[in-house]
């Protein structure tokens, strides 16, 4: 079959295609968006003020009742909101391992892309966006995040950009895509569409959400709880205490997840008996299971905490 | 194409290039969502939603022609989303929404299953090669302008319209008892 044969058959496939008329659905969707558009403005609200809303109504929701959040109120600026923000980190060691992957980290700031923009606290990771590379975004619709980024903006860098994707879609509650466009270029404004990235192939397989970085832990407690999210062979990885000089200290435990086989991280939670640790500062390390020892493959993914034993 | 985009006036409302797309891409880009996506009212579903979001970027593109390429991105990209969420979908209800067939005649029904055996065929091909097949053959792209809708290279481009188009070639011929 010729090129010209492979065409016509194609073409031929939808030329009974007659679609319905939707103009006026089009237009009355685009007349909602643009209302709800001027709403938000109007509220005194650029968009980060909305993102703030929606974080603090997570935040709050936890402990308690749903509550009425007004949405034409101005939000007052809060020095210290909390984000779950993704990061760069050090890969898993096997010879097939990416490089660098990312790591879900609860941080502070006065915005979303502030946080983005800083420093974690934890000395491990990095951001890859640079000061002022993030400028605001928005969300126009259930499908689409729009991210204005300044000339800095690493738009090259693939994991940067599942950085700000991950981080979006965490802070809305979303799976929509980012769009990000480079603002004052002009009409030539380059500008993508990200989507996220499978979360196996961009995301640290090991993730500890808790303790956080520098964590004080009473020993009195009797346990360090650790819980975080990993995907590990057969469902299985491992926390323990190392001291300065890099030696196991007291008892490793088992991160049972409940799953391994989906593409995605599993979470867990594990308790780190403390009873014959003395007092002082250490490194809390998890690992997933490196089922070929780290001779083939992506090897063992791990991440760490301080925590200070008192 | 209905309408030449060339006779699109430069300075655009956004509301006035809404409707000047409509009426000149309509039908067209619904038709490269049944190809993708092998079910007309989805396809229609697809490429409304892009249009709605053509709308919202406006004052970003603000020319027509990059208003068509966002237009065919959106488009390529919302058809592979819609088609992973219907498999989902499908797996639950196992019922899938084919494209309407023409009772009646024998000359219709005739080609009725002719076009279903292409959209089947193109069903059967990684999601990718579909996309570059459709771009290529139905909307005539360039290598350039596939690669640049797709978000790959031209290399990619190139392999991906060769791989499927003789894996194409392969279905339809054994649909036709052809070697």
């Amino acid at each position: 079959m010729t090129d010209d044969l492979l065409r016509t058959a194609i073409d031929d496939a939808v030329a009974d295609v007659e679609p319905a008329d939707r103009l006026v659905a089009i237009r009355t969707a685009t007349r909602r968006r643009q209302a709800r558009r001027r709403t938000w403005w109007a509220a005194g609200g650029a968009s980060l003020a909305v993102a703030s809303v929606a974080a603090l109504a997570l935040v709050v929701g936890l402990d308690d009742p749903p509550r009425a959040v007004e949405p034409a109120g101005p939000v007052p600026a809060d020095p210290a909101q909390t984000y779950r923000v993704f990061y760069v980190g050090p890969g898993p060691d096997g010879p097939d391992a990416p490089v660098e992957v990312l790591y879900r980290s609860t941080e502070t700031g006065p915005s979303v892309l502030d946080v983005l923009m800083s420093a974690p606290s934890d000395p491990d990771y990095r951001t890859r966006w640079p000061e002022g590379s993030l400028l605001s975004y928005e969300v126009i619709d259930p499908d689409s995040i729009y991210v204005s980024v300044g000339a800095e903006a690493p738009l090259d860098d693939a994991l940067a950009l599942q950085q700000l994707v991950f981080t979006l879609q965490e802070v809305e509650r979303s799976s929509a895509v980012v769009v990000v466009t480079q603002d004052g270029a002009g009409a030539e404004a380059p500008s993508r569409d990200v989507e996220r990235a499978n979360d196996l192939s961009v995301l640290s397989h090991m993730s500890i959400d808790a303790p956080a970085e520098g964590a004080v832990v009473v020993r009195g407690e009797g346990v360090l709880r650790v819980s975080g999210r990993g995907n590990s062979f057969e469902a299985s990885g491992s926390c323990h205490l190392e001291d300065g000089a890099g030696d196991m200290v007291g008892e490793p435990a088992v991160a049972q997840m409940a799953g391994w086989t989906e593409p995605r991280l599993y979470p867990f939670e594990l308790e780190l008996d403390l009873s014959g640790v003395p007092a002082g500062t250490y490194t809390l390390t998890c690992l997933t299971d490196d089922a070929s020892g780290g001779t083939e493959g992506r090897g063992a993914d791990s991440d760490t905490r301080t925590v200070i034993v008192e | 194409m209905t309408q030449d985009p060339s006779v699109v006036g430069r300075a655009w409302g956004v509301d006035d290039a809404v409707e000047q797309l409509y009426a000149a891409h309509w039908r067209r880009l619904v038709r490269l969502s049944v190809l993708l996506v092998h079910d007309q009212g989805l396809a229609e579903e697809v490429v409304q939603d892009a249009f709605v979001a053509m709308h919202g970027r406006w004052r970003r593109l603000r020319d027509p022609d990059k208003a068509l390429s966002y237009l065919r991105q959106c488009v390529v990209n919302r058809s592979r989303s819609a088609l992973r969420h219907r498999a989902v979908v499908e797996r639950q209800v196992a019922a899938s929404r084919p494209v309407d067939p023409l009772p009646g005649a024998d000359e219709a029904a005739l080609a009725h299953a002719r076009r279903t055996t292409v959209l089947d065929a193109l069903a059967a091909l990684p999601t990718r090669q579909r996309e570059v097949l459709a771009l290529r053959y139905y909307l005539e792209l360039s290598e350039a302008q596939i690669a640049d809708a797709l978000g790959i290279s031209r290399g990619a481009v190139k392999s991906h319209a060769s791989r499927g188009g003789a894996a194409l070639r392969d279905l339809l011929a054994d649909e036709n008892g052809t070697p």
